[in-house]
């Protein structure tokens, strides 16, 4: 099977719906896949790389310690947009783990450069 | 063109599923082939054989079975998606000591280990999906 | 060159806002479902301000009573045509 690569767009924060796990659990597929996989977190999706999320009294799993794993899969780039950091307020390196910032050309360039994209 | 198409919406609630079937038969009108339909999400509920709406009301799960049979379509349902919201197929019911299934007839339970294989093999993916 | 396909209605200005930031000159925007409540004469202007094309889906434009003159319709055929035309498509929602 010819490699490809596949970028995995999420716009929803944690906890809220089960978007922002549902997409992880397709980034984690495509990695056990052997693709090269990116995930790309907008406007709400931002907020799970907020730091100190305890979700235990919600009996909910920790999705950023899931996301902070996400090297282990081989998947080593979070990316979201200057847009989406405006939007919220938040600053790049207080988020965990820190995302690498992209420009509104940069995001098509970012898109444009994958096989497959799919949105969770 | 081989096509996959994912489904992220339940039937009846969403615009969603009507999108996706109108495309898929217009994709296949078009001589295009379809190598999997995969359902995820609230889209599993699509598979629910116990789905009974108003006569004058589309049957949506009706439709996609109808549209599998007659061009060999690959349904699959996301099973980790499916058995959580009680979409169950026999093995499944067994499995998990339910007394019964109702996963209708033409689609079939797997992982999203289908979903990615998909997206490897066609030309084209698209996405249907919508708020929540 | 990327089909993005936009389903939300405009008073969801965020998916629609996202939606441009990640829209190329050569990319097409098709606007189906409640997207294509942008092509109410109040939001056409912004529609007009995108250096990509803009598209909407013919059948749910009738269904919602939206008026698509002088905007580029296609019907179901050409929603598939459109994705053969572009190697990848963007779902926003």
């Amino acid at each position: 099977m010819s490699q490809k690569s596949l970028l995995v767009i999420c716009r929803k924060p944690p906890y809220g719906s089960s978007a922002a796990r549902d997409a992880l659990d397709i980034a984690l597929s495509g990695a056990v896949f052997d693709l090269s996989v990116s995930l790309l977190l907008l406007d709400d999706g931002i907020l799970q790389l907020l730091p100190d999320q305890n979700s235990g009294k919600i009996g909910e799993k920790n999705l950023n310690a899931m996301l902070g794993a996400l090297p282990l899969y081989d998947i080593e780039q979070i990316y979201t947009s200057l847009y989406s950091l405006s939007l919220h307020g938040l600053e790049a390196e207080r988020l965990e783990p820190a995302p690498t910032v992209l420009s509104a050309t940069e995001l098509q360039a970012l898109i444009n450069r994958h096989d497959v994209v799919l949105t969770v | 063109m081989i096509y996959t198409l994912i489904i992220h919406n339940a039937p009846y609630q969403s615009a969603t599923a009507g999108t996706a079937l109108r495309f898929a038969k217009a994709t296949l009108a078009a001589g295009h082939s379809i190598h999997r339909v995969f359902f995820y999400r609230d889209g599993v509920y699509t598979a629910n054989t116990l789905t009974a709406p108003p006569r004058d009301e589309q049957n949506i799960p009706a439709l996609w079975q109808q549209l599998a049979q007659e061009h060999q379509l690959d349904m699959v349902v996301c099973i980790a998606a499916a058995v959580r919201r009680g979409v169950l197929d026999e093995h499944e019911a067994k499995r998990y000591e339910k007394t019964a299934h109702n996963l209708a007839e033409g689609f079939e339970l797997s992982g999203l280990g289908q979903l990615v294989e998909a997206s490897i093999v066609s030309d084209r993916v698209v996405t249907f999906g919508g708020p929540q | 060159m990327t089909l993005h396909i936009l389903n939300t209605s405009p008073s969801d200005r965020t998916t629609f806002l996202s939606c441009r930031q990640a829209l190329s000159d050569e990319d097409t925007l098709l606007l189906i479902e409640d997207g294509t409540y942008w092509a109410l004469p109040l939001h056409r202007r912004e529609l007009s301000h995108l250096s990509a094309r803009v598209v909407v889906l013919a059948p749910d434009c009738q269904a919602r009573g939206i008026g698509t003159d002088s905007l580029n319709e296609v019907d179901d055929a050409g929603f598939v045509a459109l994705t053969v035309q572009h190697t990848r498509i963007v779902s926003w929602f």
